[in-house]
Formats: C-alpha cells, structure tokens, sequence
C-alpha cells in the first residue's frame, strides 16, 4: 500500500519537474506508435532481463555472474553496433577489448591466484 | 508440488540467453525510444528513463494484482507466486538511498546511451573502477592488491577507445562527452548502490520481510534482490528519479 501510496504522491512531483515539454512528449506519445512501442518495450526488456539476471546469479555466484555480466558486454555491443549500422573505430574495438579483458581479470584474479580474501565482485 | 516445468539446469541456460537477448533488446529499444523523441538534444531523454521506470511500476503492480510472476516462463517453468512485499515503512526508508543510487544508475545510463550507445557501453564497463574507488573511500571495502592491478588495464582500455587516429596518424581525443560523464556517473551510482545493497542486506528484519514473500522456498540474498527489484524499479524508483530529476534541474 505504502508504494501505491507514494507512488500517487509523487505523480504530481513528476509532472512539476518535468517541465514544459512533457505535454510535447504526451502528445508524442499519443501519435507516435514508434515512441509507444519502444518505450514499453524498453521498460519491459529493462525489467525482465533485470529479473532473469538475478535468477541466474542466485545458482550460479557473484563470479559467474559478473565474467557473464562482461561477456554480456561484448555481446551488446556487436549487436548494437549491427542494429545501428555503426562501425566501432578500430581503437574503440581494441580499447574496449582491452577495458573488458581488465573488467574479467578483475573479477577472476582472487580466485586465479587462490587467494582466501573474498571480496565483492563489483 | 504443482507441475514445474522444464528441469533447473535448462531453465538457467534458458535465464541466461533471455538475459543477454533481454538486454540487447533493451539497447535497442531504448536507443529506438530515444531517437522517437528527437535524439539526445531533445531535452526529453530523463522523461524516456522515467517513463520506462513506469511501464516497470505498471508491470509490477500488474504482477501483484495477479499474484503470478511470469518470468520463469522464459526458463520454460511455471509461473512463480508473486505478492506484495510485507515491508515496514521504516525500512522503506532505509532503503531509501538505495533506490535513489538505482535510480541515478538508471537515469545516467540512459543519457550516456543517448550520447553514444557504443562509446557509452564501453564506459560503463568500466564500472569496477569506480566501484573500487567508492568501495574503498566510502564503504571500508578495499580491493584486493591483485584487483587494483587490474584497475589501469580498464582505464587504459577506455581511454584507448577514446582516440581517434588523425589522417596523419596522430592520435587525438574523440569521444562523445555525454556518453563519457553519463556513464561514468551512472558507473559511481552503481558503485553506491552496490556498497548499499550489501548494507541493507547484511539487515536481517529487512532482508526477511522482502524476501519471506518471494517466490523461492530460501531466503537467499537473492531472492530479496529479486522483490527488491520489483519494489524498487517500480514506483519508488520513480519517485527517487523525480527527485534526481529535481537536482538535474536545478543543476
């Protein structure tokens, strides 16, 4: 109750701070069946895959979750790059390569290295 | 035991190609839903990040109206049980800050991916950094020698990916600036939230009133997460987000 209760506290709050473009945006809304679609699309996949994630964290363990969470990486990011037609500059793919290798060893190295000290994986 | 459904194991690998897909499509139609409303100069990219906060809040509350969560469909199982959360409003309070860092988490990524959804994904990959640097300054929670090491390999990483090599074969910086501040804000929000999360689970009332309702027969850290997630990307991350929103514009 107490959610649904703040939540209707704070509608009003939203449509104050959200300033005068917000009638722009509803009226978008309403015509525009592109924005409708993608909006709760994004909203759904957001809240689903958010879900799914921490289904498969809870068997598998903080390390598998987060070398998944970096592979996961790579993979948007061939797709989105497919999806928008944008090529990733050579540095961009190597840096990135380099960036995620690091997120990878990062998580991994206790455990490559047996130390005992447990620490969060971020 | 009602009828389940596919074994345990198909269902994780199941939970994990829907996780991937799940999150590529949200990119996508995250990027698409940006682009409707006119792109990055739009001055509407935080109502986007709110308003998908608020498909989620419908969906949640659809959920407990129902009192089935479908989501184990994807792992080919039956349906969980879904009830509202027996939560006190004090710990709502307490939990407070948490929202507001899954919030901020939200919104920044949101912008950072409207600047560059490329650009922006490699900075957020760079989370650990700062989830080291807030670990260990805020939290008391210092990585270990080892992991520090890692840390320049990251930042060299996305500044590598931040040249751009002249006609000359200089190299010079070029980067979207958006997707460089967002993101790494989005990065220090997770960061927080992740130093919170742990917080507020290590309380055990808490922990017990999110999780005693979950769908799972333990009361795993997870399992509180999985609630948490419900109530929190919800209405309360929305409120958190107008209130982010609110010092975004006043900033």
């Amino acid at each position: 109750m107490t959610q649904i209760l703040g939540f209707i506290i704070l509608l009003p709050i939203m449509y104050a701070t959200e300033g005068a473009k917000l009638p722009f945006f509803f009226d978008k809304l309403k015509t525009d069946s592109s924005l409708q679609f993608n909006l709760v699309m994004s909203g759904l996949a957001f809240f689903i895959y958010n879900e799914l994630a921490t289904y498969t964290l809870k068997v598998t363990g903080a390390v598998t979750a987060s070398v998944a969470n970096t592979a996961k990486r790579v993979i948007v990011m061939v797709y989105m790059a497919a999806v928008t037609g944008k090529e990733l500059t050579d540095e961009q793919k190597m840096g990135s390569g380099i960036a995620i290798t690091g997120v990878l060893l990062y998580a991994l190295i206790d455990d490559l290295l047996k130390s005992k000290k447990k620490t969060k994986a971020a | 035991m009602a009828f389940k459904g596919a074994p345990d194991s198909v269902a994780l690998i199941l939970f994990f190609v829907f996780w991937y897909a799940g999150n590529m499509k949200y990119n996508e139609y995250n990027t698409a839903a940006l682009n409707a409303v006119g792109g990055k100069t739009s001055g509407l990219t935080m109502t986007v990040a709110t308003m998908q906060l608020g498909v989620c809040a419908v969906y949640a509350m659809i959920m407990w109206a129902i009192k089935l969560n479908p989501a184990k469909l994807f792992g080919l199982q039956a349906p969980a049980k879904q009830s509202m959360p027996n939560v006190t409003q004090a710990d709502l309070i307490k939990s407070m800050k948490l929202a507001f860092c899954a919030a901020g988490a939200h919104a920044a990524t949101v912008f950072a991916l409207g600047g560059d959804p490329l650009f922006g994904q490699i900075v957020k990959a760079a989370e650990p950094v700062l989830a080291a640097i807030v670990g260990t300054v805020f939290y008391n929670k210092a990585p270990t020698f080892y992991k520090v090491c890692c840390l320049p390999i990251i930042v060299g990483g996305v500044a590598f990916a931040s040249l751009k090599k002249g006609g000359d074969g200089s190299y010079s910086l070029k980067f979207d600036v958006t997707a460089l501040v967002f993101g790494m804000l989005a990065n220090a929000f997770a960061a927080f939230k992740g130093g919170e999360n742990s917080k507020l689970m290590a309380d055990k009332g808490i922990a017990e009133r999110y999780g005693g309702v979950g769908n799972q027969v333990s009361v795993t850290q997870v399992t509180i997460h999985v609630v948490y997630k419900q109530c929190f990307h919800s209405t309360h991350v929305m409120l958190m987000c107008s209130s982010f929103y609110c010092l975004y514009s006043l900033l």
